[in-house]
């Protein structure tokens, strides 16, 4: 009896705060947000419809979204919605960050690209089209805004496409709102918002995709308050007359970035940082990327090849 | 002293005739046509099974169920996770490793 009794309080000492998590599928890819606490959460529910409206928003496939409103909408300012805007500046802070690699600029060359429609209705194989036309890009500079009007003005030849800035963005919005019921983890299709902690004071445990065998992991991160992003050519691809296309457009060829490595992984401050971060450095290939994140101590990164290779940045260390 | 009016007389015989016969041919002909009508609307009474009682039609009834035009609806699911162990720390610098961890979740290509 005495033994039983133990056993029933040793019990109760290790109820622990539960993981309650939501998947659903959002912006094309599947997300996840979860939150540690006893009760259920009250919040998580609402998750999706969240994401539902951002996309209706920010999508360029919807022809009734307010970006595809914006971008139908040349030379006169057009004044946007507290969510365009607040993308729109994450959009811009990316490309200061990245000294203009990572734009918003690239819809047309996207297009050119192959790249027209959600990629599940994509054609992967057998996509014939002309030989694509040079599209200038145009910096983001030449676009007016006022930031007490809230509008923005694109001139005729700019249309904007936030890609994975916008999941980014998402992933960390949906964290702020969902932290102040405990310890907060959104992933937005690869793009990781982490509030901080998780409830006993262990780091979250992160798995990077093997992009070779998308089942396995390469390897495990070890993650406090931070953001997370994945950027690659693994995925998202398509053959374009033979030749195979991806959905990272380098802005200095207008073209699908040709670079040496598969994918890259970036641990920053938040996910839209995480996210630049990693799509630059893809851009800039294995030896200039790592150069350019040892510049940057903020971020850590791993770096996988096409030969699989893979390359750590010093900052990584702390998080295995 | 007047005359006798005998060619009036005459015509009224005609006309009386004239008029018995045209009464008698009617009613002949009434008397013979009304029962071949009668056959024939027999006739054109419908044969068959017998009627069934009238349907009264009422509006459908929709069921009372919800109807959903998107997705299945995201449920909620609750996981109770090993605590993390003391956070190790390893080298893994080749492909394979990590596979068989706990991690919450992965990051992979946007």
């Amino acid at each position: 009896m005495v033994v039983v009794a133990d056993q029933s309080r040793s019990l109760k000492h290790r109820v622990h705060k539960m993981l309650h998590f939501l998947e659903f599928d959002a912006m094309g890819s599947k997300m996840l947000a979860a939150v540690e606490r006893t009760a259920k959460s009250p919040t998580l529910p609402h998750v999706p419809d969240w994401f539902e409206e951002w996309e209706q928003v920010l999508s360029r496939f919807r022809y009734d979204s307010e970006l595809t409103h914006l971008n139908q909408t040349h030379e006169q300012p057009v004044h946007v919605s507290e969510t365009l805007w607040e993308v729109f500046q994450a959009a811009r802070k990316a490309t200061q960050l990245t000294d203009g690699l990572v734009t918003p600029t690239l819809l047309d060359a996207i297009i050119e690209a192959g790249y027209d429609r959600p990629f599940n209705v994509l054609p992967h194989q057998t996509m014939v089209m002309p030989a694509p036309c040079i599209t200038a890009v145009q910096p983001l500079t030449a676009i007016t805004t006022d930031d007490s009007a809230r509008t923005i003005r694109l001139p005729l030849d700019i249309s904007l496409d936030f890609g994975g800035i916008a999941k980014g963005w998402a992933a960390h919005q949906a964290m702020q709102r969902l932290q102040d019921e405990g310890p907060t983890l959104v992933n937005a299709g690869g793009d990781i918002a982490i509030s901080g902690p998780r409830a006993d004071g262990n780091p979250w445990q992160i798995g990077v995709m093997d992009p070779f065998h998308h089942d396995k992991e390469v390897e495990t991160l070890y993650l406090n308050a931070c953001g997370i992003a994945t950027s690659g050519k693994d995925r998202r691809r398509w053959t374009r007359n033979g030749i195979l296309q991806h959905h990272i457009i380098d802005p200095f060829t207008d073209q699908p970035a040709e670079t040496d490595l598969l994918t890259v992984t970036v641990i920053a401050p938040n996910a839209m940082e995480a996210e630049a971060a990693a799509k630059a450095i893809f851009i800039l290939g294995g030896r200039l990327g790592l150069e350019w994140v040892e510049t940057h101590p903020h971020f850590a990164a791993l770096l996988i090849f096409d030969n699989g290779q893979m390359l750590y940045s010093r900052k990584l260390e702390e998080y295995l | 002293m007047p005359a006798k009016p005998n060619a009036r007389d005459w015509n009224d015989v005609q006309t009386a005739i004239a008029t018995v016969a045209i009464v008698a041919t009617l009613g002949m002909w009434n008397l013979f046509a009304e029962p071949a009508k009668t056959v024939t609307s027999h006739v054109k009474e419908p044969v068959g099974p017998p009627a069934e009682p009238p349907v009264t039609l009422e509006p459908a009834r929709m069921p009372q169920v919800k109807i959903m035009f998107t997705q299945t609806v995201p449920q909620t699911n609750t996981a109770q996770q090993p605590q993390n162990e003391k956070k190790k720390k390893k080298k893994n610098n080749n492909n394979g490793g990590g596979s068989g961890s706990v991690s919450v979740t992965q990051t992979q290509s946007s």
